[in-house]
């Protein structure tokens, strides 16, 4: 009975520590933007509490050119997301039809993408794109970061329709529905779950995405590129009221949706 | 219009090198009801999604009404399907579920609600047709999924183990409704099953399928009175058959169901009792003979316990020559 | 007779997914890893390479890879202890999960700049916390700063942001363990540490290379913290570097491969250890 106790307040310490860890760094931005310099970075121990209030750099951060980014950001994120559902759920369908250890090959295969750095690849497309005409357009962006983003969604998107049970398919198709019906109208609605967790990763991996940013969109920027522009030209008090004001909303978004944020999905073409 | 409602014609499936099926062939007659009888995994279930195409063969043909369909695509097939789990979409009512056929084929959206709910009523499923099917009962998701295939009104019903997700006391039940349905729409049903019971009560001819291949194709009485080999008379019956090597005759047995035996005072085969079964009515004795191997099961009564000698006469036998049955044996009584 | 046998009509729905990656990054990375062996008038040469070791490409190699190591074994650790925490059930679980949506949900950029913000030698608040405790100040990532402090600072940086994709893959594969072998191994007197290692990791095992293919490469790719973090190429990772060749385009070529190299020799590290704990757990 004792060491049961004792377990139970181990765990609300680990609890509490971690917690503490993980707020902290969110606290620290808050107060860069909301505490008078001279107690956070102007000073040389910045105060671990806040010690005033201004909304000085608030109403600063609004000099910088939010909107645009923003949409551009926005833009780039929902077709990133729409793009990985519309390959991904075909792609992945055709792997769950496959012997469990081919649709493995070739989600690794697809995942080998990832390991060349964005940097080399970037170029190259950049060049392209500009032959094309689509260079610093959004729809450019996308397609760069859907490289990284597709292998992933294809993965998890595999584990939501391999842990369908076989006879509903089946089932459907004996009914008179066609395979598109079939895929769209009987599995896919059964797999929205996995759908929703697909587009809201590939969504929270384009709003992140920095490198391909950085070469593919210099003129029409997204929100990554104009914070990065910031800190470079010292304009570090503002940048963090700006960061702030993009990072709240994304992180009230991924708290509420965190059920389809969970491991199960990311881990998806395990269940086959 | 062919002679047959479904014709298998040499078809085979194999995964690798495991073969489920080689070369079979069948016919179903109209307005049968078409039982495929057969021990778990010899392919029941694979063979009939080789007739819906969801499992394609390997080769063969699949003939319906006379036409081979063997290259339709699946949802182009006049065809409905019966899953062991019922296969009830988890995201759609009961109602959408039956519906779900007729709205694949775009029927008329007044004559969907009709059928729809014409069929709820005849299977008495009207009270939950909103309900979500995760809901409900075992007993009333077979009937949805029932529903579901009758209310397109296919050329042909191919049920999977439809009765062996249920309670055995609903089973009883829901086995004579499903006679009564087919019997009502006097349509042609194949159902596979691995519960000879089940075999018995619903089917006009019964397929003994094992290892790939069919060993006998005919009613319950011609399966049961006469098995075609040792190894249907083995499978078939709540007790196996017995068979005893004929004495004089090399390779030749004779093969006899325990109720075709009597307790005989003084003459005819000795036997000791190894065990015993109270069936209810009846008590069978498990008895070792010479010319078995196993023991063989007789007819008995409650008197008898373990290790006494006992005589029985053969009432009535089948010969059978190197595990085959030999017709047309004249039969003693 | 159809044109094309309907079981083989799926095969033709990967096709847009495996030509799109083709054609943008295989293709790419192919010329790339040919181009590195080309001079810049199309001769074929390995003279590239040997460039790189003249900027100090082995200097970056030990960097990565130290970072590498270093971030995967604390966001494992860290990942795998917040997992044994969440499978259990106490009052605030729900808090506690929702918790680790912050540093999941913040840009990397953002968290880049924040912890620029705390490794400052001057003006920042790690600092800030050691003479709270009255610990003297450390040179983060100033002139003459020690490796291993720059090291343990992007570890760190790093790991705030993804220790919790980890805590959550590990804990999909903690929940997917059926209780009962742990209460039919606690029966037969097995200990904490025993269940640890003969229920749990091979139990685990699937998860843990998902996480750690996905973490390891982009650990690999590491880039856009080390940029803010260390504005000054105090230590500069094998991407970080590429990013300043990014003018040189066959030297950037062959930067690429050598981390490709790298990352290609990691995934089969990975995979073969996968292999071997299979084969243990098949006993």
């Amino acid at each position: 009975m004792m060491k049961k106790k004792s377990m139970d307040y181990l765990v609300y310490v680990a609890v509490i520590v971690i917690s503490v860890l993980f707020m902290y760094p969110i606290f620290i931005l808050f107060m860069i933007a909301f505490v008078p310099a001279k107690y956070t970075v102007q000073s040389a121990y910045p105060s671990l509490y806040p010690r005033g209030f201004t909304l000085q750099y608030f109403e600063q951060a609004f000099s910088i050119n939010l909107f645009g980014p923003l949409l551009k950001s926005l833009e780039v994120a929902f077709m990133v997301g729409g793009i990985a559902i519309a390959i991904g759920i075909p792609a992945a369908y055709g792997l769950s039809k496959l012997k469990p250890s081919w649709a493995g090959g070739i989600a690794t295969l697809l995942f080998l993408s990832n390991m060349m750095p964005s940097i080399t690849i970037a170029i190259p497309i950049a060049v392209e794109f500009l032959e094309l005409g689509l260079y610093d357009t959004a729809i450019s962006l996308a397609l760069a970061q859907e490289l990284v983003v597709l292998p992933l969604s294809i993965f998890i998107l595999l584990g939501a329709f391999q842990a369908l049970p076989k006879d509903l398919e089946a089932q459907a198709r004996v009914d008179g529905a066609g395979l598109l019906r079939t895929i769209y109208t009987v599995l896919t609605p059964l797999a929205k779950a996995g759908v929703a967790a697909t587009f809201l990763i590939a969504w929270m991996m384009s709003w992140d995405e920095f490198t391909f940013a950085i070469f593919l969109s210099p003129i029409h920027p997204t929100l990554p590129i104009i914070i990065y522009e910031n800190i470079t030209r010292g304009n570090i008090l503002a940048t963090s009221a700006f960061a702030l004001i993009v990072t709240l909303p994304v992180i009230v978004l991924a708290v509420v949706l965190s059920k389809y944020l969970k491991g199960e999905y990311l881990a998806g073409g395990l269940n086959g | 219009m062919s002679e047959y409602k479904l014709e298998l014609v040499n078809v085979s499936k194999r995964y690798g090198k495991k073969v489920v099926f080689n070369n079979l062939s069948v016919q179903v007659k109209n307005a049968e009801f078409f039982v495929i009888l057969g021990p778990s995994g010899t392919g029941k279930s694979t063979l009939l999604k080789a007739i819906t195409g969801t499992i394609p063969p390997d080769s063969g043909r699949v003939i319906l009404d006379g036409n081979d369909i063997t290259d339709i695509p699946i949802n182009k097939r006049n065809i409905a399907m019966m899953f062991q789990n019922y296969a009830l979409y988890p995201n759609m009512t009961v109602y959408q579920n039956i519906s779900f056929p007729l709205r694949m084929h775009h029927r008329d959206p007044t004559d969907i609600d009709r059928r729809v709910r014409k069929v709820a009523r005849m299977l008495k499923i009207s009270d939950i047709i909103d309900s979500n099917v995760t809901q409900i009962s075992g007993g009333q998701k077979q009937r949805v999924a029932l529903a579901r295939a009758i209310v397109r009104n296919p050329a042909i019903f191919l049920l999977d183990e439809p009765l062996s997700n249920l309670d055995a006391r609903i089973r009883y039940t829901a086995r004579e409704e499903l006679k009564n349905i087919q019997r009502m729409l006097n349509r042609t049903f194949v159902q596979v099953t691995h519960d000879q019971s089940e075999a018995r009560v619903l089917a006009d001819r019964i397929a003994v399928l094992n290892e790939g291949k069919f060993e006998q194709v005919g009613t319950f009485d011609e399966i049961y009175n006469y098995p075609v080999n040792t190894w249907v008379g083995d499978f078939v019956g709540t007790f196996p058959m017995n068979f005893i090597d004929l004495p004089k005759s090399k390779g030749k047995q004779m093969g006899f169901r325990p109720e075709w035996t009597a307790i005989a005072k003084g003459k005819g085969i000795k036997a000791t009792v190894v065990s015993t079964e109270n069936i209810g009515d009846t008590v069978f004795l498990f008895c070792s003979v010479s010319g078995s191997a196993k023991p063989v099961v007789i007819k008995g009564s409650r008197f008898y316990k373990n290790g006494d000698r006992v005589n029985f006469v053969i009432k009535r036998y089948n010969t059978y020559d190197r595990g085959k049955l030999v017709r047309n044996e004249k039969r003693r009584v | 007779m159809p044109l094309v046998k309907e079981k083989y009509i799926p095969l033709f729905f990967i096709v847009p997914a495996l030509a799109y990656e083709a054609y943008f990054s295989f293709y790419p990375t192919f010329s790339a890893v040919y181009g590195s062996f080309l001079t810049a008038s199309g001769k074929f040469s390995t003279v590239n390479y040997k460039e790189l070791v003249g900027l100090g490409v082995y200097h970056a190699i030990t960097n990565t890879v130290v970072v590498t190591i270093g971030a995967l074994a604390l966001q494992f650790l860290l990942g795998f202890a917040i997992a044994s925490i969440l499978i259990r059930s106490f009052r605030g679980r729900n808090t506690f999960s929702a918790l680790l949506m912050i540093p999941f949900a913040t840009a990397t950029v953002v968290a880049a700049y924040i912890f620029s913000n705390v490794f400052s030698p001057v003006g920042g608040y790690a600092n800030s916390l050691l003479s709270f405790f009255g610990m003297a100040s450390v040179n983060w990532n100033g002139a003459g700063s020690s490796f291993i402090i720059n090291v343990l600072q992007l570890v760190v940086s790093d790991s705030w942001k993804n220790t919790p994709i980890v805590a959550l893959i590990l804990l999909a594969g903690m929940t997917a363990i059926p209780k009962d072998l742990y209460d039919a191994a606690a029966v037969d007197g097995a200990g904490w540490f025993s269940r640890l290692i003969h229920i749990t990791i091979p139990n685990l095992i699937g998860f843990i290379v998902i996480a750690l293919v996905i973490r390891g490469v982009s650990e690999f790719n590491i880039f856009a913290i080390a940029l803010l973090i260390f504005p000054h190429k105090l230590l500069t990772t094998l991407v970080y570097g590429l990013f300043s060749l990014a003018a040189k385009p066959y030297l950037s070529f062959a930067g690429a491969s050598v981390l490709l190299a790298f990352i290609l020799v990691f995934v089969a590290i990975v995979l073969v250890l996968r292999k071997v704990f299979a084969a243990k757990e098949a006993y």
